[in-house]
């Protein structure tokens, strides 16, 4: 929104009427509000704003209480023609809810009711703002598990996983949350609230839920859903093997599934990422790499040890170089889950597999380690931004021909500009993920931007180049935006006919996932 | 020979020779495309021209009719990651076909499905193999190409999942080719089982025969294909399960003894009807139907799943999941029929939206859009 005449009178106009429609205390216009709102975990975000290059902010932020407010929201924005961007939790790390246009902010956290379990059936109907570990404790006390863990299970909410295809830990047993759906309720651009028909209905294409799963608020709000639950699994079993190299342990992931197996966590740390995790039953810092970086990047970390690491992450391409050198062993954290029948004969069917290709089985130590230091992400990453250095992560996927190439090349691409080391922690029948964890320097923050950028422009480049897929679970936002013209190419068009027809004003999220 | 048609003669010099066998205004002429690319020239060229295309159906007054029989081809096949890109003019059969040569296979393909191509189940979404182990043929491709319908041409990248905004990929499933022509898929295809078990078991009612299904599910079972039904009115109701014993994985049959066995058919019926259901899918192979004799689809959540099934005569319940099932009627049902499950919290597609259907409208518009323009326009 402009601020200027008439325009401002307009807008005095809009936020009366959204108070009328959620209530005066569910409207905030404040500078406090608006900046806590005018980002995400966007790593990009906080070079910014060290940078001294604040972002957007939007012109207010609304907390309605129910889907009709939702409605009213929607209907008023629409009319007025000003921008909504949704927001679940903010703990999106691709800029999705940057107001780049400003407008109002949509913070869906109220909407938290679990409107139906229903054991027998399967199914549970949540509201798109419940934080994703409060649904998950509420259905324990029912017997109940979604199964969707992603790290930011505190911090992410049902609507966020929703709009951006998240993928939880426990992937291979229970799916993406694109596979836990069986309809959503939405409200389009038109201010209607609708339900998509279920999953396996017949009917006329378009399948709707998959359109508006992933559509990261640019078609919709995604007020409510009803997802597949399960009975909690009454035994686990866990192991970790060494195996010779990542190839070996690719092996042992893709025959376990091929044979239709179906392990809750087969995670793969390369061997980077081994040496980081360590592969001891228990070990101080949480046998998290990402975490591992931060600790010793922040500024509780020694200042000796900070120094020592921002040095080596001032020339990435000879650490890479040395860690090329590195043995090439491999650790191979795996949970069976289910009844005691199930949890065994998986994990025996593991260990027969995992032997054939030379896996040293560790015992339960490393799969137990992992499970407790689950949700170990740091989220403090300011500090360690000021300490000159950056972190981030970058998810991609193929098919398990192409997935050694494709780790080669995004290595290789990225390797002159930051450290960087990968696990492999959602596989399929077909294929798998690649979660590449990278860590660079600069000496000024726009040395650091630089690189930041240098380094997302190399490793995505390549991995178009590959042919392989963008993002497996982290979704555009504004970060992949560049990219996502080359990757769809003409089936962009369908987005397009989409667009205008479930948001005739344009006022969904703009500027998200496609370019305008 | 010259057609005299100026448009015949541009699609012939852009598709090739014996490409467009007469004036496009004869209806038994047909413009038959053979790839991707020939597709695309080819809708470019008709959309250009303002004619209206149908693909591989009845011909329509000034309409240009395309077919894909020549688009039958496996394009690559990835054996390690089981992934197989083919034509969607392939019948299932020359899939299925195509993959056991090399150790592989799509799971089971009943009689049904063998003669129908992958665009026909694609284009009209078919749910035609309920199958908790391989999932729906329609559910499992890795990747596209598709040609829109003015002549672009639309290629995702391979991977078995992903998250780079809606699942695009999804708007020409079901939409009977009005999103574009889908060309190419990649499916996910599976080592060949080394064995299929049989199972048929008897419950006295709907009620209990779904419990017992879903029960298996629970179980950590999941059949490779599987279908509920009642031979007689009001006799007991059968579960027919095939389970894939692999080498590695000789669970999935002695788990579902453990869970529902007890009462079983007798073996030699079993394994009849399983011969019946899967014939060989060899080329030379005799052919069955092509379509199964079906009236009406209609899907119906868990708790009304039951009675939506008592409700018709001869049905049959496939694609069971805890959260509801699909149910098949033997024949068309009639309106009040209709009426009747939808009030049960039925869906059904009966090809119009007077079932409430607020999506129709929505999808009618998109698909406007992306329509050739008309010469007005
Ligand atoms: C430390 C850390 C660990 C993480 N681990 C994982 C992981 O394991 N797996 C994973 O998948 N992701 C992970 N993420 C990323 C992030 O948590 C996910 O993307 C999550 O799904 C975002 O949920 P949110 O509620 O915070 O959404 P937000 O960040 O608020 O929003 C994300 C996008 O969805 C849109 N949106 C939000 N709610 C709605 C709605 N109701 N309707 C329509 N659009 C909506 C927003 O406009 C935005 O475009 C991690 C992030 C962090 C910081």
């Amino acid at each position: 929104m402009q601020h200027s005449g008439a325009r401002d009178s307009e807008t005095a106009a809009l936020l009366a009427g959204l108070r009328s429609d959620v209530g005066e205390a569910h409207v905030a216009t404040g500078a406090p509000d608006r900046d806590a709102y005018s980002r995400d975990l966007w790593p990009r975000s906080l070079l910014d704003q060290i940078a001294g290059d604040p972002p957007t902010l939007p012109d207010a932020v609304v907390w309605p209480g129910s889907v009709d407010e939702v409605a009213a929201v929607v209907r008023r924005c629409a009319a007025a023609r000003v921008p909504i961007v949704p927001f679940g939790a903010g703990s999106g790390v691709c800029g999705g809810t940057r107001p780049t246009h400003g407008g109002i902010v949509v913070d869906l956290k109220r909407l938290k009711r679990l409107r139906r379990v229903d054991a027998e059936a399967g199914v549970i109907e949540v509201e798109g703002g419940f934080v994703g570990e409060l649904l998950e404790r509420r259905l324990e006390a029912e017997g109940l598990t979604l199964g969707h863990f992603p790290s930011s299970i505190i911090c992410s909410t049902v609507g966020g996983w929703l709009a951006g295809r998240s993928a939880g830990q426990l992937s291979s047993r229970y799916g993406k949350i694109e596979d836990m759906v069986v309809d959503l309720e939405v409200v389009t651009g038109d201010g209607r609230v609708r339900r998509t028909p279920p999953a396996g209905a017949p009917g006329a294409g378009p399948d709707w839920n998959q359109i508006f799963v992933g559509s990261e608020g640019t078609l919709g709000i995604i007020t409510a859903a009803t997802l597949r639950v399960h009975p909690q699994p009454t035994a686990r079993r866990f192991r970790g093997w060494m195996v010779p190299t990542p190839e070996a342990g690719f092996e042992v992931m893709r025959r376990t599934l091929q044979e239709g197996w179906r392990p809750s966590v087969l995670r793969l740390y390369d061997p980077l990422d081994t040496v980081m995790v360590g592969s001891g039953p228990e070990e101080k810092g949480g046998g998290r790499s990402l975490g591992r970086l931060k600790e010793a990047l922040g500024e509780g970390a020694p200042a000796l040890k900070r120094r020592a690491t921002v040095a080596a992450l001032s020339v990435p391409g000879l650490i890479n170089r040395a860690v090329k050198a590195l043995p090439q062993r491999s650790l191979l954290v795996t949970m069976c889950e289910g009844d005691e029948a199930e949890a065994g004969a998986t994990d025996e069917a593991i260990a027969r597999i995992a032997r054939t290709v030379g896996g040293r089985d560790l015992g339960e130590g490393p799969g137990r380690k992992w499970y407790a230091h689950r949700y170990d992400v740091s989220f403090k990453q300011s500090k360690m931004y000021r300490s000159g250095a950056f972190v981030d992560t970058m998810e991609v996927a193929t098919t398990w021909t192409k997935l050694a190439e494709l780790y080669e090349a995004v290595r290789e691409a990225v390797a002159p500009h930051v450290l960087i080391m990968a696990h492999f922690s959602h596989a399929y029948p077909g294929g798998c993920s690649i979660y590449f964890t990278f860590a660079g320097t600069g000496r000024t923050p726009e040395e650091m931007k630089a690189r930041y950028d240098a380094a997302w422009r190399a490793g995505q480049d390549a991995v178009i180049a590959q042919g392989a897929v963008i993002a497996h679970h982290h979704g555009v936002g504004l970060s992949r935006v560049p990219y996502m013209d080359r990757v769809h190419g003409e089936a962009r068009r369908w987005f397009d006919a989409l667009k205008p027809v479930l948001d005739p004003a344009g006022i969904f999220n703009p500027g998200k996932v496609f370019s305008e | 020979m010259n057609s005299g048609d100026p448009l015949v003669e541009r699609l012939r010099w852009q598709l090739g020779p014996g490409t467009v066998d007469g004036p496009l205004a004869d209806e038994r002429c047909r413009v038959r495309v053979d790839g991707t690319a020939t597709a695309a020239r080819a809708l470019r060229l008709l959309a250009d021209a303002g004619v209206p295309v149908v693909i591989e159906g009845e011909p329509a007054a000034g309409a240009a009719v395309l077919t894909v029989e020549r688009m039958n081809a496996l394009l690559g096949l990835d054996a390690e990651s089981g992934v197989a890109h083919v034509q969607a003019g392939c019948t299932w059969r020359r899939v299925e076909w195509l993959l056991r040569r090399r150790g592989l296979t799509l799971g089971p393909l009943p009689a049904w499905l063998l003669e129908r191509t992958v665009l026909e189940s694609f284009a009209t979404n078919d749910r035609l193999r309920p199958s908790p182990r391989y999932g729906q043929l329609t559910d499992g491709a890795l990747a596209f190409a598709a040609v829109l319908p003015r002549g672009g041409i639309a290629r995702s990248s391979v991977a078995p999942r992903r998250s780079t905004g809606p699942d695009l990929g999804r708007v020409p499933v079901g939409a009977r080719h009005r999103g574009g022509l889908l060309t190419e898929v990649h499916l996910q295809a599976w080592p060949a089982p080394e064995a299929r078990a049989w199972r048929a078991i008897e419950r006295p009612d709907w009620s209990s025969a779904l419990a017992a299904a879903v029960a298996v599910l629970r179980a950590g079972v999941q059949p490779a294909w599987w279908r509920l039904d009642r031979p007689r009115p009001r006799g007991p109701v059968r579960i027919w399960a095939s389970l894939v014993e692999t080498a590695g994985n000789e669970r999935p049959a002695t788990r579902f003894d453990a869970v529902v066995g007890g009462a079983g058919i007798d073996a030699a019926e079993v394994e009849a009807a399983a011969a019946a259901l899967f014939p060989p899918v060899s080329p030379d192979a005799p052919r069955a139907a092509t379509t199964p004799a079906f009236g009406t689809v209609a899907w119906a959540p868990r708790a009304t799943l039951p009675a939506v099934a008592a409700a018709v005569e001869g049905a049959e319940v496939w694609d069971v999941a805890p959260e509801g099932g699909t149910v098949y009627a033997p024949a068309p049902l009639d309106e009040l029929q209709v009426r009747r499950l939808r009030d049960l919290g039925a869906h059904i597609d009966t090809g119009g939206d007077e079932g409430g259907d607020e999506w129709q409208p929505l999808a009618e518009a998109v698909f406007a859009r992306l329509a050739p323009r008309t010469s007005s326009e």
